[in-house]
């Protein structure tokens, strides 16, 4: 039996509050139970209030557990984050399955969660800019300032500089507020944030026509490997995304209604909002544009060409992200293809046997193997993804298969499955981890379908059972965070230390900030990794690092031979800074002051030989000496004219 | 019935606000430039343009906010765009300019459009919160504000290292007679130094007692000597009272090639 459309869709106001598309055969008592709650639609707050309170404790819990890892101890801080996170979640989660929370209530529950997690994030580096990618755009912010204009060279990460959407929107805040660059960068990615968890919500109703399933939708996307981290530091992806699905979600809300005035409106929003995106980050414009593509085709089959969808919006999304690609940013085609085709290789060298796969929760460089409890809960949450999506799709096929958009989300559901594989292969892991934050768009709709509209109906899961259902989305949660974070940093690390009526920086933040004050911006420096992002943020330098001309090798060997030589002469390199740390060759981990309780870090120290080769060199001045860092002028060396 | 357009109103009010105290040395005003600026950049665009598309009360309250945030980051995105073509660039006054001709421009469309409507359906009553949920709303507020102060804690040095910075750097003067030797207190309590300038086994130059708060700077010029040359570099040496053996920082410094 065909679901009966829904006939009230002329303007936005009410078409939600109306009988929802359910055919008559499966609307069961709790279902009566819910659409008859929904209609009458009693606006109001409910137990909002009172759950922001209980999630904001949650919040504080986790302040306080930054606060012990960072004075470095041990079991505590641990638990604490842990108790926090489920304070913040879990009574929300519950609340969002109840039928008879109000859509007001649900998606103020839903902001009051998203900007929680948020302030996770924020707690976790309250002081300065501490992701590797994050200090890449710090960059970006700093040349726009200093230029009035976009498209100046970004050592650290040049493919941020051709996407200037997320430096325009910071730099223009901090031109008429007075801010410094890391307030106003935590304000800009905030007010992102606030739009991505409004626009899964909007987003995930407008395709179930309820408010229900979209709460719990919206929850289940927030178990995506990088909301809690990734997703929310200050880089282009995360002003990019919430866009996107502000536009993904205008579109299905545009193909809804009929009076035209409206549909005009949403068209030139979604407009905006897409050329937005196209101008902030190369990945998202291209899946949004895969998207609007898709749901136009899937418009034109099943209305056997009488309806093309968005076809307009996903023809002009196709132009713009191309002509940007070509015109302006065609530096992303090498900076992509690497990472995508080195992810396909890594797989077909996998299935070929070619290559072993990767150890799941080891990290070989650290030696680090997570616990039992971490592998338990990694691997419950894909188990519960995974056995939760047949009762999602059944549901989805009784009840939305008449909706052609309902193919972007089955379409994910199912990619996901092929991008676990990924995490298997070497090169392939991290691509797997970024396609999370898309495919869980379609991942959190079916899993939630499946708790609303079959594990929810059933005696079992009624009442109390509730609190077991909130219970696995607060696996997947915790699921999410374990896999998609180092768990080195997943706690907060000690970065401002406390000397009385002064703060101490880390070593290398002072390093980089004495580069600029003493031998100006723009100097060509060798580096280690940590270091590198350090120098081009806070010391405005062009640090050269990794394997980039050979650099690494040049750090790790004990002599100044010809080779080096070459490097340095090929490079124009002027400074050489040497960070005596054999951790500030990993670039997450090594900008602070320690990682982790391990009282033997200290030791990891390269060989003297090895650090100490630029001191026998006659001619190169040691200009500067901290400790662990020493910074060496080798324009001599540079200068030299070869014997050979 | 005369229709009050309160909301467009304090938007461009509030516009007006934002663009005087960026086009007014009014420095002293950090708070109002501060919040003026918040509300320019993150709802006033988005507001009037959504106001200007949705004349009538068709969006709800969500949907509403949604669109003038979201509206506020792609309007900016793309604005500045533009502005990166034009002159003038992307500075404090070219933004000023943009973003106040957007939102009169909108507020304008959106207060024309709505006067052009015959009749308009009411959006549906929305509740306010009673006394005690604004209070708990407050509470969880406060509690949060708590948690940030807490988590911008600084780290205790217990278990931890200072540092000091010590650096050798060439004059300012183009015949490069002198250098400037500085040293950096990043220690976590009041240190005591000890500093000597040599060339090969010669000291040229010692400070015997330098104490320095954390935080401190101290900066000296000397003059180069002349046994400095090519083959014999000029060097100094730190050394901290409490441990006065060890060499704790050593800078050198090699004249530049004839």
């Amino acid at each position: 039996m065909q679901a009966r459309p829904n006939q009230h869709s002329t303007t936005g106001v009410n078409f939600i509050v109306a009988d929802a598309p359910y055919t008559q055969r499966t609307i069961g008592f709790r279902y009566a139970f819910d659409q008859a709650a929904q209609a009458v639609q009693v606006s109001g707050w409910g137990l909002l209030p009172a759950l922001s309170v209980v999630c904001a404790c949650g919040v504080f819990a986790v302040a306080v557990a930054f606060t012990g890892s960072r004075a470095g101890a041990d079991w505590l801080p641990q638990a604490l984050f842990w108790f926090g996170l489920t304070l913040i979640l879990l009574p929300m989660s519950i609340r969002l399955l109840a039928a008879e929370a109000t859509r007001e209530e649900r998606i103020g529950i839903v902001t009051v969660l998203g900007l929680a997690l948020y302030l996770v994030k924020v707690m976790h580096s309250p002081f300065g800019f501490t992701f590797p990618d994050e200090l890449s755009h710090y960059r970006n912010a700093v040349e726009v300032l200093k230029n009035h204009e976009f498209f100046h060279e970004n050592p650290a990460l040049a493919a941020t500089a051709y996407y200037p959407g997320l430096q325009t929107f910071t730099t223009a805040l901090i031109s008429l507020s007075g801010l410094d660059i890391f307030t106003a960068g935590i304000i800009t990615v905030g007010a992102a944030r606030l739009v991505l968890v409004v626009s899964v919500f909007l987003f995930q109703e407008q395709l179930s026509r309820s408010s229900r399933v979209a709460g719990v939708a919206t929850v289940l996307y927030m178990g995506n490997t990088n909301f809690l981290f990734w997703g929310a530091q200050f880089a282009y992806e995360s002003l990019a995304l919430p866009l996107a699905v502000l536009v993904l979600f205008v579109v299905l809300r545009r193909e809804a209604i009929e009076d035209n005035i409206d549909r005009l409106g949403y068209t030139l929003i979604a407009m905006l909002a897409l050329l937005a995106v196209v101008v902030t980050h190369h990945m998202t414009s291209y899946v949004l544009t895969a998207c609007l593509l898709i749901i136009s085709a899937a418009y034109f089959v099943y209305y056997k060409g009488k309806r093309t969808g968005p076809l307009g919006l996903a023809l002009l999304a196709m132009v713009a992200t191309l002509s940007w690609l070509v015109y302006v940013a065609s530096y992303t085609i090498n900076y992509l293809s690497p990472v995508l085709l080195g992810a396909v290789r890594s797989m077909i060298r996998l299935i070929g046997g070619e290559e072993a796969a990767r150890q799941l929760f080891t990290s070989p460089r650290s030696a680090y193997q997570a616990p039992l409890w971490e592998r338990v809960f990694g691997f419950g949450a894909v188990l519960l993804v995974l056995l939760g999506q047949p009762f999602g799709f059944v549901q989805i096929w009784r009840r939305y298969r008449q909706y052609p958009a309902i193919i972007i989300v089955v379409g994910a559901a199912f990619a996901y499955f092929g991008m676990l594989g990924l995490r298997f292969t070497s090169a392939g892991w991290e691509t797997s981890n970024r396609s999370s934050e898309f495919l869980f768009l379609g991942i959190s709709f079916v899993l939630a379908v499946a708790i609303v509209d079959f594990f929810s109906t059933r005696r079992i899961f009624r009442g109390f059972g509730h609190v077991l259902l909130a219970g696995c989305m607060l696996v997947i949660f915790v699921g999410g965070v374990i896999t998609g974070w180092t768990p080195r940093i997943r706690l907060a690390q000690p970065y401002l230390i406390d000397a009385g009526e002064h703060q101490v920086e880390p070593q290398g933040v002072a390093m980089a900030k004495w580069t600029l004050a003493n031998l100006g911006a723009d100097n060509r420096v060798a580096v280690d990794a940590s270091n590198a992002k350090l120098l081009a943020a806070y010391g405005e330098q062009l640090p050269y690092t990794r394997q980039r001309y050979g650099v690494r090798n040049m750090f790790y060997s004990s002599i100044i031979g010809r080779t080096e030589r070459r490097l340095l002469r090929r490079t124009g390199i002027k400074y050489v800074v040497v960070d005596r740390r054999l951790i500030s060759w990993n670039h997450v981990l090594g900008i602070y002051w320690r990682v982790g309780s391990d009282p033997n870090q200290a030791k990891e120290m390269f060989e003297t030989d090895v650090y100490a080769k630029f001191d026998q060199q006659n001619g190169v001045s040691r200009i500067f000496d901290s400790g662990n860092i020493a910074i060496y002028d080798v324009g001599v060396l540079r200068d030299a004219t070869p014997t050979y | 019935m005369r229709r009050l357009h309160t909301d467009l109103a304090a938007v461009v009010v509030l516009a007006g606000v934002a663009a005087l105290v960026n086009l007014l040395p009014l420095d002293q005003v950090p708070l109002v430039r501060l919040i003026s600026a918040l509300v320019f950049t993150l709802i006033a665009p988005g507001y009037a343009v959504t106001a200007a598309l949705f004349p009538r009360a068709t969006l709800r309250l969500p949907e509403r906010a949604l669109f003038s945030v979201g509206m506020s980051l792609a309007l900016i995105i793309v604005t500045g765009i533009v502005l990166n073509e034009l002159p003038s660039g992307l500075d404090t006054r070219p933004w000023v300019v943009a973003l106040g001709i957007v939102v009169l421009v909108a507020s304008a469309i959106a207060w024309r459009r709505r006067r052009a409507l015959v009749a308009t359906p009411e959006a549906a009553q929305r509740a306010k919160p009673s006394l005690i949920q604004g209070t708990l709303l407050g509470v969880a507020a406060a509690i949060c504000m708590a948690a940030v102060v807490v988590a911008r804690t600084p780290a205790p040095h217990q278990g931890l290292q200072g540092y000091s910075q010590l650096w050798m750097l060439p004059g300012n003067d183009p015949a490069q007679t002198t250098v400037r030797l500085g040293l950096a207190s990043e220690e976590f309590a009041a240190t005591q130094y000890r500093l000597e300038v040599e060339v090969g086994d010669q000291t040229v130059q010692e400070w015997a007692s330098l104490t320095l708060q954390p935080g401190q700077t101290w900066e000296s010029n000397i003059v180069v000597p002349d046994q400095v040359s090519a083959t014999s570099p000029l060097k100094a040496f730190l050394y901290r009272l409490d441990a006065p053996e060890r060499v704790y920082r050593q800078v050198e410094w090699w004249p530049p090639a004839p």
